[in-house]
């Protein structure tokens, strides 16, 4: 049937001529493919203009806490933590794209959306307290109170907290210079770098790209003394300036969800409760501050970028947190006394160390070097035995 | 010219085949779903999957999420990729251009028929899945509903307002929930005694209305059946139009080559192509160009604000798909001198 059509009739044919006709044809073609592609890439990376005095535009970042804004943030954290069990929303969210979305008012009135492909997690901070809604497990968690010192957790890669956070961190002295601005989410930002002279900290430079006009920060780049690329780094990817709808900022359960109510939302702060009397008061050369009420058991040492934090563990959890890190092959054996591993990345270093009976157990933290763990894991260990 | 496609589309029994089996996966996968009442744990599996144990009217977004990955664009590059390869195959299409047809208009009339073809076979996905949906889950269970209603919501201090009074109500809802996560039949062994329970200090009123919004969207707030159609509807929409940048790269295959199935396994491999690369940090320059980068925007319409970034983006990139691949297709088409 198909070879008796075949062989019917002449071929149709465009005729003479269209090889020009084609030419000009594809032509067109190319070119609008090039136009589609081109001209939002140009329109992206035009060259900011914005310009501001490095040492003023940080002041104004510090004082941008009481902007409100709405939007849509992209953090990216290549720490290449491996996954622990007990700490996997920590080493997850620092080792892989974190997609946020927030409604900013006020420092106690806020929502930080995680989405995922298949649902979301959101935290509301409201005056009395912070709601948790869990979509996956169709659960509200009514929290009561985190501590100061606390786990890292999603909202505070947003632009603007991790800005605040990380600049509260850097000495007055530290030198803050001007980086070519960019725009960030509509936002003609200007930069300002200011690297971190303290040795004591892993931390080089803090890379901030900010609102000249109002001091909102837009994209925050991290990195680490002797790596090329920023380790963390987190931009809006779209931004609205103002106040939210005060309607996004209600928590909301959805039907036939459960509503639980927790002390704490952290594991820092469910330890920090307990006893902190195997807490020496000094640690790799820094002073002990005051703990904060009802978390006895933080132990914050100093309030630099190269602060270190330990925190008296149960056996169990360090048993399973010491499992979990040499499973993971990733650690490092500290030589201490008793036993100890170190999870270690160019910035965050995390250490858990036992005592040689198990009797006592800590986790320790900081953007610190080796050097400066080892000597607090040897602190933590002799400090108990006086 | 599109009356003759469109006619032609739909007495193929190839079309009807290849609904039937796109409506037939979500129908098997509910129907395993009710008889076990296994869902997959949180975070997990295909979106809304967990929910729909709840309330089977959620069921059509989780269909959507079955069928959208592999199943909906296999099918759309089978009948794409026929468009005109097909007809050079059979020897028909220099028929079909013998008669006073221009070719641009014969073009056209394939990507409306595929069109028509997409649009079509995503509202036999959804209709066919909401019934299967309620008919197996239920429209909702008021019961749940119910206890639900001391809600989380009014002042500014709500969360801590919700007081020592409502607080016994969320206990067992709370209990509840961990009992279908648990995949235990607790379900609906739960209804007489919450009934006689936790509905009596409610005013029934509040509870009818409450009991008809028995959905939640992806930010907890309950959607009422007109809002979760909106939104079913923008997520269809917005489905139909992803999948116009697979039915845009078949039908440019399907001019460059007399074989339907060369047409369709070329598009099939530029999706996988982009799947791969969608996933791969290392490629992150090239993902917003990708066809297949925003596929997984159409939940951002179950979220609350619905979240448009994505989806406005996602838009975009296939309107870019289609105008440059049918100029393309347009480009070689017009051009070429056709021997069968």
């Amino acid at each position: 049937m198909r070879d008796r059509v075949r062989g019917v009739g002449a071929p149709v044919a465009v005729g003479r001529g269209t090889t020009g006709a084609r030419v000009v044809r594809w032509a067109v073609v190319v070119l609008v493919g090039a136009l589609l592609v081109g001209v939002p890439a140009a329109l992206a990376a035009r060259p900011g203009q914005a310009q501001a005095d490095p040492g003023e535009l940080r002041d104004r970042i510090a004082a941008s806490t009481d902007r409100p804004w709405t939007g849509y943030a992209e953090a990216r954290a290549s720490l290449d933590l491996p996954r622990i069990p007990a700490l996997s929303d920590v080493t997850t969210l620092l080792s892989g794209v974190t997609r946020l979305r927030g409604w900013y008012a006020a420092p106690d009135r806020a929502r930080t959306d995680v989405l995922t492909a298949v649902g979301e997690r959101d935290r509301y901070t409201t005056p009395t307290g912070q709601a948790v809604w869990d979509y996956g497990a169709e659960l509200l968690t009514i929290v009561g109170a985190d501590p100061v010192v606390r786990l890292p957790r999603p909202d505070d890669l947003l632009p603007p907290a991790l800005a605040r956070r990380l600049l509260a961190g850097t000495a007055a002295s530290d030198p803050a210079t001007a980086l070519p601005s960019r725009r960030i989410a509509g936002v003609d930002a200007a930069g300002v770098r200011v690297t971190v002279a303290d040795p004591g900290t892993t931390v080089g430079a803090l890379d901030v790209w900010a609102d000249p006009a109002t001091g909102l920060p837009v994209a925050v780049e991290v990195r680490a003394r002797g790596v090329a690329d920023p380790l963390i780094s987190t931009a809006f990817g779209e931004l609205e300036q103002g106040p939210p709808d005060p309607a996004a900022l209600e928590p909301q359960r959805g039907p036939g969800a459960g509503v639980t109510r927790s002390p704490t939302s952290d594991l820092f702060g469910v330890l920090g409760r307990g006893d902190g009397s195997s807490l020496p008061a000094r640690l790799a050369g820094r002073d002990r501050e005051r703990p904060q009420r009802r978390f006895p058991a933080l132990g914050q040492y100093g309030t630099t970028l190269g602060q270190l934090i330990a925190v008296p563990l149960p056996a169990d959890l360090a048993g399973t947190l010491l499992g979990g890190i040499d499973r993971a092959g990733a650690g490092r054996t500290l030589s201490v006394a008793g036993q100890g591993s170190a999870l270690e990345t160019p910035l965050l270093t995390l250490a858990v160390v036992r005592s040689s009976d198990g009797a006592r157990a800590w986790v320790l933290a900081g953007l610190v070097p080796p050097a400066t763990v080892d000597s607090g894991a040897a602190d933590l260990l002799a400090g108990g035995q006086t | 010219m599109i009356g003759v496609e469109l006619v032609k589309l739909v007495r193929r029994p190839r079309t009807w085949a290849a609904i039937g089996l796109l409506c037939l996966l979500p129908a098997v996968v509910a129907v395993f779903l009710a008889t076990t009442r296994i869902s997959p744990p949180p975070g997990q599996g295909a979106a809304f999957l967990s929910a729909v144990l709840q309330s089977g009217s959620l069921y059509p977004a989780a269909a959507l999420a079955l069928v959208l990955p592999i199943f909906l664009p296999v099918a759309v590059a089978v009948v794409a990729g026929d468009a005109v390869a097909g007809e050079s195959s059979q020897g028909t299409l220099r028929y079909l251009l013998v008669r006073p047809v221009r070719r641009t208009a014969l073009l056209v009339a394939k990507l409306v028929a595929v069109v028509v073809f997409v649009v079509g076979a995503v509202l036999a996905v959804v209709s066919t899945s909401y019934v299967v949906g309620v008919t197996l889950f239920g429209a909702g269970d008021p019961v749940a509903v119910v206890r639900a209603l001391p809600e989380v919501t009014g002042d500014d201090g709500g969360v801590a307002g919700t007081g020592s009074g409502q607080q016994p109500a969320s206990g067992p809802a709370g209990g509840q929930v961990g009992s279908s996560d648990a995949a235990s039949g607790g379900a609906a062994d739960a209804r007489p005694g919450a009934d006689t329970g936790d509905t009596t200090a409610v005013d029934p009123e509040a509870a009818r209305e409450r009991a008809q919004s028995s959905v939640s969207s992806l930010s907890g707030e309950a959607l009422s059946p007109t809002d979760l159609a909106a939104r079913l509807l923008g997520a269809m929409g917005y489905v139909v139009v992803s999948m116009l940048g697979v039915a845009a790269i078949a039908l440019f295959l399907s001019t460059l080559t007399a074989s339907s199935l060369g047409a369709t396994l070329g598009a099939l491999a530029a999706l996988i192509t982009s799947q791969v690369l969608v996933s791969l940090d290392a490629a992150a320059s090239v993902t917003p160009y990708l066809p297949t980068r925003y596929w997984l925007a159409w939940i951002d319409f179950f979220r609350d604000p619905i979240f448009l970034r994505d989806i406005t983006a996602g838009l975009w990139l296939q309107a870019g798909y289609v105008v440059v691949l049918m100029l393309a297709a347009w480009a070689n088409f017009t051009t070429k001198d056709v021997t069968s």
